[in-house]
């Protein structure tokens, strides 16, 4: 590890304001700074020895054709060597793929009942948007109401509450156009 | 096993969370629409870098004046419809005052070899004072602690104590059981002035606070303790009976809700109020009780524990 910086001016914490019992104030910017170094920070980086393809069954590196490949990237789903394989936070990523993700985060998950709970609650500060979000949300909460659960398990009831709200909306917007079907609200009958 | 290290810090469009699992933390950025999972090895960790904020700057102390000078300006303006504007400089103003009320901020960065990621779940100096000896016991648990010579590594005991963590509390557990007491010292106040209809807004209003702030205190269970989180839940439960007992009364008083709203220019002095001495007496009584042994539960536990 060459260096760390303030979390404030982003300039160069020394070495000899690393692991202090108080925080030392930066030497730009003043601000109070309390910098941990761990002994992994310090060993020098392990040499990696790629292993030669031997027989033409075995899949090769995407980047090194005589290299074998050891994982496959998570992000674009090329075969990679030893040496191309990058662990970030917790995957596997080719050289290409970390360029692109300055903080890579591999596991990315939509929440869909967040989105249907909000296509039929947020419109209604609108009168007319929900007769085209409300279907919507009801639509995404049927489609995945059977979705695998993230990493950290959600319940349903967004989903029910989705499917309350949908359905009361439905309820209130039928009951009105019977209303003005019957004319009592709406333009005069002859 | 996952363990949540520190209650979730939400943001109006956001929030994060940092899980310690086996031998890894993990990091959950969420959008609301979409989650961010990521993990980082305790072995892979090479520093952890925080930096302190002050709680004043110009821009914070801007955002509190100007939105108190336009809540009061509204308040103390002409009388009328002017006093319902108060109401969104209000809120703002509130939000700054819980915002500054939270002490200084921080940002603490973790460093890897590959990647350097701000860990959005720890803001507040509180927080990091919370989870930094915890973040240091782990990672020194797995590779061991540089000794003050900076060169030399110093392997750690196997079976470590865990460090326990800096005590807080949180603060809308004060608020919330100091919102009762003040409740009962309002309610006691109308009742020794004599004017018990007068409270009765005013203690609807409380009721409605009180039960939101109870719901938001029992979800806090982690970090309340169960004994903390049964008081909450309690109050929970009384504040609905008790509004149920107030919209009762009303209702029974001005001949219904609906005649009332539509009624006109009813008279204070025709709405006899049902029971108004024993409600008054009854609400402060639990409320005090129920506040002041919330209030005994937190200082005498020393804080909660993350």
């Amino acid at each position: 590890m060459g260096y760390v910086v303030c979390g404030a001016c982003s300039m160069r914490i020394p070495p000899a304001n690393w692991n202090q019992a108080f925080p030392v104030p930066c030497p730009v910017c003043a601000r109070d700074v309390a910098v941990t170094v761990f002994p992994v920070a310090l060993q020098p980086p392990k040499p990696v020895f790629p292993e030669r393809v031997v027989t033409g069954q075995e899949a090769s590196c995407y980047n090194h054709a005589t290299n074998r490949a050891v994982a496959a990237c998570d992000a674009c789903g090329r075969f990679l060597c030893a040496l191309c394989d990058i662990d970030a936070a917790g995957g596997h990523v080719c050289p290409a793929c970390f360029e692109r993700r300055e903080a890579p985060a591999l596991h990315e998950r939509v929440n869909y009942d967040s989105i249907a709970l909000a296509l039929v609650t947020l419109p209604m500060l609108l009168c007319w948007l929900p007769i085209v979000t409300t279907p919507a949300g009801l639509f995404f909460a049927f489609k995945f109401w059977s979705a695998p659960s993230p990493v950290f398990p959600r319940g349903r009831w967004r989903l029910w509450l989705t499917v309350i709200i949908a359905v009361v909306q439905i309820t209130l917007v039928g009951w009105f156009l019977v209303y003005l079907s019957q004319g009592r609200g709406g333009l005069p009958r002859e | 096993m996952r363990r949540l290290l520190l209650p979730r810090e939400w943001g109006p469009l956001r929030y994060a969370e940092l899980w310690q699992a086996d031998d890894a933390l993990l990091y959950v950025h969420s959008s609301r629409f979409s989650d961010r999972y990521a993990q980082y090895r305790l072995r892979d960790i090479q520093a952890l870098v925080l930096t302190e904020f002050p709680v004043w700057n110009g821009w914070r102390a801007a955002w509190l004046g100007v939105s108190f000078f336009f809540t009061l300006v509204l308040l103390l303006g002409p009388p009328g419809a002017w006093m319902l504007w108060a109401l969104p400089p209000g809120l703002v103003f509130l939000w700054a005052v819980l915002y500054l009320a939270r002490g200084p901020r921080c940002r603490l960065v973790l460093h890897t070899a590959v990647s350097t990621v701000t860990l959005e779940a720890v803001r507040t100096m509180a927080q990091a004072r919370a989870v930094l000896p915890e973040l240091q016991r782990l990672t020194e648990g797995t590779q061991g602690r540089l000794a003050p010579d900076g060169l030399t590594v110093m392997a750690m005991p196997e079976a470590a104590e865990p460090i326990a963590p800096a005590h807080s509390t949180p603060l809308l557990l004060h608020v919330f059981f100091g919102m009762l007491v003040l409740h009962a010292l309002v309610l006691a106040a109308f009742y020794f002035a004599g004017k018990m209809e007068d409270g009765l807004g005013l203690s609807a209003t409380m009721l409605l606070a009180e039960f939101l702030l109870g719901v938001l205190a029992t979800l806090r269970w982690r970090m309340a303790g169960p004994v903390v989180t049964v008081v909450s839940a309690l109050v929970v439960l009384l504040a609905l009976a008790d509004g149920g007992v107030l919209v009762y009364s009303t209702a029974k008083s001005f001949g219904g809700f609906f005649v009332a709203i539509t009624r006109t220019g009813v008279k204070p002095e025709n709405v006899e109020w049902l029971w108004l001495k024993e409600q008054t007496v009854g609400r402060a009584a639990w409320h005090a009780v129920a506040g002041l042994l919330g209030w005994i539960l937190l200082l005498t536990s020393r804080g909660v524990r993350p």
